[in-house]
């Protein structure tokens, strides 16, 4: 038995190499933890944050191999000596998909899996399940198939399932990294409680720090498998340049009040940036008649919507049209799509959000041709989808898939990112030049001679992407561009969509990631339950929040501050990006403010 | 995004045979099958076919059960046509009953194929009634009651989640290379396709292997069951009774109906021609359609 504040992780000079890699994933890392601690754990892509959390109950080294260094105790006993599955009662392990994890036919026998593996009596199990289940808000689910759950439910089921055993110390690699808002939100919500609540030493680690920021007790940055940043979350986040130093994406918050240029340490949530802010410029302290700011921007809205599409954009050809279109999955109860029209112009970039479920990668398969319209029409750069075999369609229609591994086949990248334009014939010379412009925008110089499959899957996405650039199409589909991206490779993602915009393509994205959409995103359709049910500018659907709660979104940091400053400001209100906030929150206070110069270091790397 | 679900997946319900454990309920089909095995005549293989249908339609689990043998039905069909093509078909004194070109029908040949292609579609229909009405936790519970190794029955369990999940990744794959205009269609496509599906299914297995782990799975603590507490008398009797109907069935097939040859189907040779070319028929639609949803060009 451990008392809050114990000692119950202790890491020592702590070194691993995987087997075969470069440089080692941990460099002599040192941190203890103690019991009832709720640590957030931030790392770019590589900087060995998966690996730490692995090496807490032996899965590293003892499933994935390699060379270790320095010392690990976790209640006293060496995870390296002692096997995995005994640490089952002690540390509850969640990994970022949850949908590998189910083997079972109903969530009850899902969470009696580790009662069995343990030898539970039979008799107890009955109450343990319902127990676990009832902490993670998933009580009366027990005879329902896994298959059945959404994301967000599958997670917290895992959860349960890490939980039924009664351990002490909770471990989660990025938990939430699939999952869309309102899964983010349920999932966090849980971790709160069970730490809180009942005592439970909780590790997370997540690429977007806004709940680590609202929730953790300790904050541990990573880079390049050091610590480089090590305390409570006001402070390790309260510096943003600091952390975008090592690649780590800070708090959309925090980097607003950053570039307003309020000093570090900078405030890192939302209700704390917003206080900050109105403070430093009293004319933007939250109007009274803040339901009548509401009206009027409903108002502003409808008449924005009511545009008919093709007027929203300026003056391109509609390279992607679709018409009234329904598609129901062979099988299917329902339709997966109902109703849908819009266009997306040649130079646009139109998000798609919505919750998961909501039709949104459906509609994406179905402008790249992959499912034909049950009824309605679909037209892409001219050609109708239903009269047009997908290879074909190809040339004119670039996809990239929410699974990047199921797109690339080469051998190489460099011979992915040449296969596309070998098959239209293009000549070796000029794939030769597109091939090394494109490794170089994209930042894949150092891994053109590995195998694609080889890198990890936010870099697969980026060589899919660039494989799908190198045919150079008219349109554009990309399927959550930014999942599980760190900083610099969503910069990589950010640059080419604005690029290919500019260069006359239409690129529709289907995302959750409202920050990227706010950065890219001409136009934002909200999808919900199939249905098309707000296409607006960008900014008209940020400051919606009555329709943005009914679809599960909320709109990312750089807004919420805003408009938790004041519901309506100088136009353009709410700003959509960070550089639009800091530059409309900046003009709108005395601009003589004490915090000095803005931070543009962080606003310039940040999110 | 809802994909059809497999023909082995569990179909959740409240019959008798849902409720029923799954120990006696293998015990009986293993009971069933050994019959099927050693009866030759077509006439107590048709009785298990009805019998495996009735209790289907009592169950609930008809739709499945059909799915499945509407492609498994047309496969086992092209028995018959191997069978006439054979030329060891006769030892001697067969009757001719018609001759599609060259190649004579005779009511041998149609009676063997007939009998054997019975015999496969019962004892899938046992099997596929078993499956779907059995949960996968339930059935395992029931394997390792008889002794059969913890490890051996969860292989069978992730074996039956992974096909359907290699067929859907194997789908999503065509498709993403399709749309990237890359040639896909016939085997030229699916064989490098196999690269990736091999690689997530690697990848997902070895995830798995780390969430089991994690979760207690080979501790070393003798294992308990969540759901196999319920082994009653009843069940057991049943169990009994299964075993000794096995044992009865399959003295009393082999007897019976297990000795000799398999009777010819003299049926007039207008009707052999068109159970032969039906036969064809149907296999090559089968095939036709599968060939066609692998690789959707």
């Amino acid at each position: 038995m451990t008392l809050p504040g114990d000692v119950v992780i202790e890491l020592e000079a702590v070194g691993f190499r995987h087997v075969a890699a470069d440089r080692p994933a941990l460099d002599r890392v040192s941190i203890s933890i103690r019991a009832g601690e709720y640590v957030g754990l931030l790392g770019a892509t590589g900087a060995g944050v998966s690996t730490l959390l692995l090496s807490l109950d032996g899965v590293v080294p003892q499933l994935v191999r390699g060379e270790a260094s320095g010392a690990v105790s976790v209640l006293g006993r060496d995870p390296r000596v002692v096997p995995v599955p005994a640490w089952a009662g002690d540390i509850g392990l969640v990994l970022d998909d949850p949908s590998v994890a189910s083997t079972q036919a109903t969530v009850a026998d899902e969470v009696a899996f580790g009662l069995e593996n343990l030898g539970a009596p039979t008799a107890t199990m009955g109450l343990r399940i319902a127990t676990a289940l009832e902490s993670v808000g998933l009580a009366g689910f027990e005879e329902r198939s896994p298959a059945t759950l959404s994301g967000g439910e599958l997670q917290r089921l895992a959860i349960a399932c890490a939980l039924v055993t009664g351990p002490r110390i909770l471990v989660l690699d990025e938990p939430t990294a699939n999952l869309d808002p309102t899964g983010r939100r349920a999932v966090y919500r849980v971790l709160r409680r069970l730490n809180r609540a009942q005592g439970v030493t909780v590790l997370v680690s997540d690429q977007d720090a806004e709940s680590i920021a609202s929730d953790a007790t300790r904050v541990v940055a990573l880079g390049a498998g050091r610590v480089v940043a090590d305390g409570p979350p006001a402070s390790v986040l309260g510096d943003p340049t600091a952390l975008a130093r090592h690649g780590i994406r800070p708090t959309g918050a925090a980097s607003v009040a950053a570039a307003v240029g309020v000093g570090t340490p900078v405030p890192v949530t939302v209700e704390a940036a917003a206080r900050v802010l109105a403070r430093r410029s009293p004319a933007h302290r939250p109007p009274v008649d803040g339901v009548a700011g509401a009206a009027e921007r409903l108002a502003e809205l409808a008449s924005a919507s009511a545009l008919p599409a093709e007027a929203a954009a300026d003056g391109g050809p509609a390279l992607v049209l679709v018409r009234d279109v329904a598609f129901r999955y062979p099988g299917a109860t329902g339709q997966a799509v109902a109703g849908v029209t819009l266009s997306v112009m040649a130079g646009e970039v139109v998000g798609v959000a919505g919750a998961n479920g909501s039709g949104k990668t459906t509609l994406g398969r179905l402008v790249n041709g992959l499912l034909r319209p049950s009824s309605g029409r679909i037209s892409v750069d001219g050609m109708d989808t239903a009269s047009h075999p997908v290879r074909m369609l190809a040339a004119h229609v670039g996809s990239v898939f929410q699974e990047p591994a199921h797109q690339l086949l080469a051998t190489t990248v460099a011979e992915e990112l040449a296969l596309g334009p070998r098959a239209l014939g293009v000549s070796e010379a000029r794939i030769g030049e597109r091939v090394r412009a494109l490794a170089e925008a994209l930042e894949l110089d150092d891994v053109l001679g590995r195998h694609p499959l080889r890198l990890g899957r936010a870099e697969r996405k980026l060589v899919a992407l660039g494989a799908v650039l190198a045919m150079a199409p008219r349109v554009l589909v990309l399927d959550e561009p930014t999942t599980g991206a760190d900083v610099r490779l969503a910069g990589i993602v950010e640059a080419q969509v604005l690029a290919a915009a500019a260069r006359g393509c239409a690129v529709l994205v289907p995302s959750h990631d409202m920050a990227f959409l706010g950065r890219v995103a001409t136009r934002i359709v909200v999808m919900g339950g199939g249905r098309v049910v707000a296409d607006a500018p960008t900014r008209a659907v940020f400051a919606d929040a009555r329709l943005l709660a009914v679809a599960g979104l909320e709109p990312p940091a750089a807004a919420r501050v805003a408009l938790a400053v004041a519901p309506s400001g100088p136009s353009p209100w709410p700003p959509v990006s960070l550089e639009e906030a800091a530059r409309v929150l900046r003009r709108a206070g005395p601009d003589d403010g004490p915090g000095g110069p803005p931070g543009s270091a962080a606003a310039e790397s940040a999110w | 995004m809802s994909l059809p679900a497999s023909p082995f997946a569990y179909v959740p319900g409240s019959s008798p045979l849902h409720r029923l454990s799954a120990l006696p309920k293998l015990v009986w089909l293993a009971a069933g099958l050994v019959f099927c095995l050693v009866a030759l005549h077509p006439l107590p293989l048709l009785v298990v076919l009805g019998a495996a249908w009735g209790l289907a339609a009592w169950a609930g689990v008809g739709g499945p059960l059909w799915r499945a043998l509407r492609v498994l039905g047309p496969l086992a069909a092209s028995i018959v046509v191997l069978q006439v093509a054979s030329p060891s078909a006769c030892a001697g004194g067969c009757v001719p009953l018609a001759s599609i070109g060259p190649v004579p029908i005779t009511a041998e040949a149609l009676g063997r194929g007939a009998a054997f292609t019975l015999r496969l579609l019962a004892m899938a229909s046992l099997a596929l009634v078993m499956l779907v009405t059995t949960r996968p936790s339930d059935l395992f519970g029931a394997l390792r009651a008889l002794h059969v190794p913890y490890q051996v029955a969860l292989v069978l369990a992730t074996t039956m989640d992974l096909v359907p999940l290699l067929q859907r990744e194997l789908g999503l794959v065509l498709d993403a290379q399709r749309a990237r205009g890359l040639r896909a269609t016939g085997l030229g496509a699916v064989v490098p396709a196999a690269v990736p599906v091999f690689v997530a299914a690697f990848e997902r297995v070895g995830r798995l292997a780390i969430s089991m782990e994690a979760r207690g799975y080979g501790s070393g603590i003798p294992r308990t069951s969540y759901r196999t507490a319920a082994v009653g008398g009843r069940d057991r009797a049943l169990t009994v009774l299964g075993a000794a109907a096995g044992a009865v069935g399959t003295v009393a097939g082999a007897t019976m109906w297990g000795t000799g040859s398999v009777p010819p189907l003299a049926v007039p040779g207008w009707a052999a021609v068109a159970i032969v070319v039906g036969a064809a028929g149907a296999f090559c639609a089968v095939m036709a359609v599968g060939l066609t949803a692998v690789a959707r060009a």
